[in-house]
């Protein structure tokens, strides 16, 4: 009778305290159910702390914290998810400096709230543990020039990553581009003929690809060339006589131009002396270069 | 002539010793416990890396070779440190001890037979990740060389276990094993972490001295280099082979002398 009685308060115990249990979650879950996601409980310890207890397997620990990373900052919505994107990044690329795609994806993350600072944070790191690389500058480079549009910093890239694989056309192209776009004409033209020159008479895909590309840029930027350097040598011009001059030949007369500028087929540029400046007059015809460059 | 008939003798004994590890530890319910972990660990790295953006085949690489790891040495810890021990305590090793042999035939026999049960266990392990990997794409062959190493690592382990097994109970062994796998893998961090926190000139050098004579286990590993098929320094894998035997040498002989002298009643 009274094993029974002492089996019986066990048994009125256990249900009471997993009762308790049950409705202390239910309040704890309501409690906290307000706090940023941000605040929930993780810890990613030092760079350091985690070489020492990943005990050897670095790269391991590395890409369970890079799947941990593309689950936690794919959301969106976070507020200030940004304060330990920066920490986790760099526990991960410590513990693995050369994995590319950490570089890469934290870029991105960083990327789609428009932060340049921490996308070139993240791709310097990898720019400089990767000293063979050259995705990485690249990567840099495409942020700088087709999104930020600081060519500055886009040439600074594409020279990095063009350096690292000389042979790549596509670098060699983007590097001339950003040149071209940052002012700097004649070293982008130097780019462009180089591209032209190798692929002047290759017939695949590729070759055709570039070589057209470089005709166009080689257009382009040999017409703006032309037009920089009449608009400083009339702008001399005007400052000395106060007046437009009336035609090229006056500005290579006072030494303003070293020679009266031809377009990309040799024919001379259209001058308008009331604006000072010069026109392309023919037609951009790959048919008609290929026979003249 | 005495003495090749005396080698003979001993290699006979130690053979027979080992195949009987090996049949005793093969049946061992932890080592299938610890082999099933590994094998999920393996199908796990598989499901983590359809999580991933781009990095499918090192996941699976570095984590499959990683749980190998792991899983292996908790196997060679945890059937390692009965090894002696067991044999004592069920006064099993009475009928062996009572033949005319050393007794530290007993203690090379028994390391010998674990170590043919690590190599069956590793390898199988390796076989089925080469399979996964091949699925993937992602096969290379230094992933055998990253497991001679990983079988390297075990050897160190199982002597470090074997050693301790003859001289104190099984949860000593396993706290004191368990503790030289943390150094081993912890003590390459001690220039970086330890000594800086030190002032004296005296402690610093003891520090040094020993990161210079603690088993260096994270220099056997070589999985990480594996990933980025960084080439093996040149010289290493003879110097790394000799160091691990000269380790296991070390601990093999110590436990020898030890349990030579044991009072097994």
């Amino acid at each position: 009778m009274r094993k029974k009685i002492v089996d019986y308060i066990g048994i009125v115990l256990i249900l009471a305290l997993l009762s308790n249990v049950f409705f202390l979650h239910s309040e704890i879950r309501d409690l906290t159910k307000n706090y940023p996601d941000e605040y929930r409980s993780y810890y990613i310890p030092s760079s350091l702390q985690m070489k020492f207890f990943s005990l050897g397997y670095h790269h391991a620990f590395s890409d369970l914290l890079y799947l941990w990373f593309l689950q936690f900052y794919d959301w969106y919505n976070k507020s200030v998810r940004y304060s330990y994107m920066v920490h986790t990044f760099e526990v991960m690329t410590d513990l693995d400096p050369k994995h590319q795609e950490a570089y890469t994806i934290a870029a991105l993350f960083a990327f789609i709230p428009l932060k340049y600072d921490l996308v070139y944070k993240f791709l310097d790191k990898g720019i400089e543990k990767n000293p063979e690389n050259f995705v990485l500058p690249y990567d840099a480079g495409c942020y700088a020039f087709f999104s930020e549009k600081n060519y500055e910093r886009a040439v600074k890239y594409f020279e990095i990553a063009y350096k690292r694989n000389p042979d790549k056309s596509l670098l060699k192209n983007l590097y001339a581009k950003a040149l071209s776009r940052k002012g700097d004409l004649d070293a982008a033209l130097d780019y462009f003929e180089d591209i032209y020159a190798r692929y002047k008479d290759d017939t695949t895909d590729e070759g055709n690809y570039y070589r057209s590309a470089a005709m166009r840029h080689i257009w382009v930027t040999k017409n703006a060339i032309a037009e920089r350097d009449v608009k400083e040598a009339v702008s001399k011009y005007r400052q000395k006589y106060g007046k437009n001059p009336l035609n090229l030949r006056i500005l290579v007369n006072e030494g303003f131009l070293s020679k009266i500028p031809k377009d990309p087929l040799g024919e001379d540029y259209n001058y308008d002396s009331n604006t000072g400046e010069i026109k392309c007059v023919s037609k951009f015809d790959p048919k008609a270069i290929t026979g003249r460059w | 002539m005495t003495n090749k008939i005396d080698w003979l003798f001993f290699i006979k004994q130690i053979t027979s010793i080992s195949k009987n590890t090996y049949k005793e530890s093969i049946r061992s319910k932890i080592f299938y416990i610890l082999m099933a972990f590994a094998v999920l660990i393996l199908g796990f790295a598989v499901i983590l890396s359809f999580l991933t953006i781009g990095s499918q085949k090192r996941i699976i690489l570095d984590l499959g070779l990683a749980g190998i790891s792991f899983f292996s040495v908790m196997t060679s810890i945890f059937v390692g440190i009965g090894l002696i021990y067991v044999e004592i305590e069920k006064k099993t090793i009475y009928n062996v001890l009572s033949k005319p042999m050393p007794r530290s035939l007993f203690i090379i026999g028994r390391y010998f037979g674990m170590m043919a049960v690590l190599g069956t266990n590793l390898l199988a392990m390796l076989l089925i990740l080469t399979v996964l990997l091949a699925i993937f794409k992602g096969f290379t062959l230094m992933v055998f060389y990253a497991g001679f190493f990983i079988y390297m690592e075990l050897a160190v382990i199982t002597a470090i276990a074997i050693f301790f097994s003859s001289v104190a109970s099984p949860v000593l062994s396993a706290i004191c094993t368990l503790a030289f796998y943390l150094i081993g893998h912890t003590s390459s961090t001690f220039p970086e972490i330890l000594v800086p926190l030190l002032h004296n000139q005296f402690e610093k050098k003891v520090a040094i001295a020993l990161f210079h004579l603690l088993p260096d286990l994270s220099m056997l590993n070589v999985c990480n280099l594996i990933t980025y098929e960084i080439p093996i320094a040149q010289g290493f894998t003879i110097r790394a082979i000799i160091y691990t035997f000269s380790y296991v040498l070390v601990l093999l002989v110590a436990a020898c002398l030890i349990f030579r002298k044991r009072d097994l009643v």
